[in-house]
């Protein structure tokens, strides 16, 4: 996938769909493609964080304590609250299929964070998405 | 020299306690009292409905406020006290009835006012998003234990 063609996907992943048309393209230029075989583990829950994933194609699992609580799919985009935290990985994540995905590092962020309004947005935005999910599956429990 | 309006110096001290603004410097708490508003209610008045929508976020200047729940009243909230930040940013429904129990005066800060502080003032969005990351780790604390014990229970 081009630079041209990452932008193109960024525009419909949730966390960066506000983000300015320099921002993506920034990001786009800055990501680095990677892939993972079915049942690779793409980061262990208390492993530090450097860097979030969007998935361009495939499934990621991720895991609490071992148990798969979320499937990730294409345009899904996880990681980013041990980024933000600056914290070791609150879950963590094995690719459920062959995974092709984006890996932003927390450089990247760190700076479009500092710069720019509508990503700031978009976080608070995922930060309280995510709680409600936890929230509502704590219920179920 | 802008003029200094102590009351709203003072709202502004008082917010300062609160987690999701208490990384906050006083001139950007003075900004985000600027965009709310003080009210005085009398006793025995509803502010917010349990299960209605969650349109502003409560500071508790004086008087006394009533949390309760299906009824059953959990906590009250006095001076310094406030309730509803979480709901307005999760944009989740009122998990109480908020009730004054005393003749009351408030600090309202509608969601409204909220989200174009946080488009518009990185200081703002960098408070709630340590804000918001901090209710996160604990929610994950409590689905995990909850989680563990549930397992514990089949076995």
């Amino acid at each position: 996938m081009n630079t041209t063609e990452r932008v193109f996907f960024l525009k419909n992943v949730p966390l960066f769909a506000r983000l300015s048309l320099p921002g993506q393209a920034r990001i786009a230029a800055l990501a680095e493609e990677t892939s993972f075989r079915p049942g690779e583990t793409l980061f262990r829950q208390g492993d530090p964080a450097d860097c979030l994933y969007v998935i361009l194609d495939g499934e990621v699992a991720i895991l609490l304590d071992g148990h798969e609580i979320n499937r990730m799919k294409a345009g899904e985009s996880f990681g980013e609250v041990a980024v933000l935290n600056r914290g070791p990985r609150t879950a963590g994540a094995r690719a459920a299929t062959d995974v092709l995905a984006l890996r932003i590092d927390r450089a990247t962020i760190a700076d479009l964070i500092a710069t720019s309004a509508e990503l700031r947005l978009a976080v608070v935005n995922e930060l309280t998405s995510r709680i409600r999910g936890i929230r509502a599956r704590t219920r179920t429990l | 020299v802008e003029h200094i309006d102590p009351r709203r110096l003072h709202v502004a001290t008082r917010l300062a306690d609160r987690p999701l603004f208490d990384r906050l410097a006083i001139e950007t708490l003075y900004a985000v009292v600027g965009a709310g508003e003080i009210r005085a209610i009398c006793s025995g008045q509803v502010l917010c409905e349990q299960g209605a929508s969650a349109d502003a976020c409560y500071l508790v200047l004086s008087g006394e406020v009533e949390l309760a729940a299906d009824g059953e009243r959990r906590i009250t909230r006095t001076a310094g006290q406030g309730f509803g930040e979480l709901e307005v940013l999760t944009d989740e429904l009122r998990p109480e009835t908020a009730r004054t129990i005393a003749d009351t005066e408030c600090f309202v800060l509608p969601r409204e006012a909220i989200e174009r502080l946080i488009a518009g003032d990185a200081n703002v969005a960098n408070a709630a998003v340590a804000y918001l990351l901090e209710t996160l780790r604990t929610a994950s604390e409590q689905e995990s234990q909850r989680r563990k014990a549930a397992q514990e229970a089949v076995r």
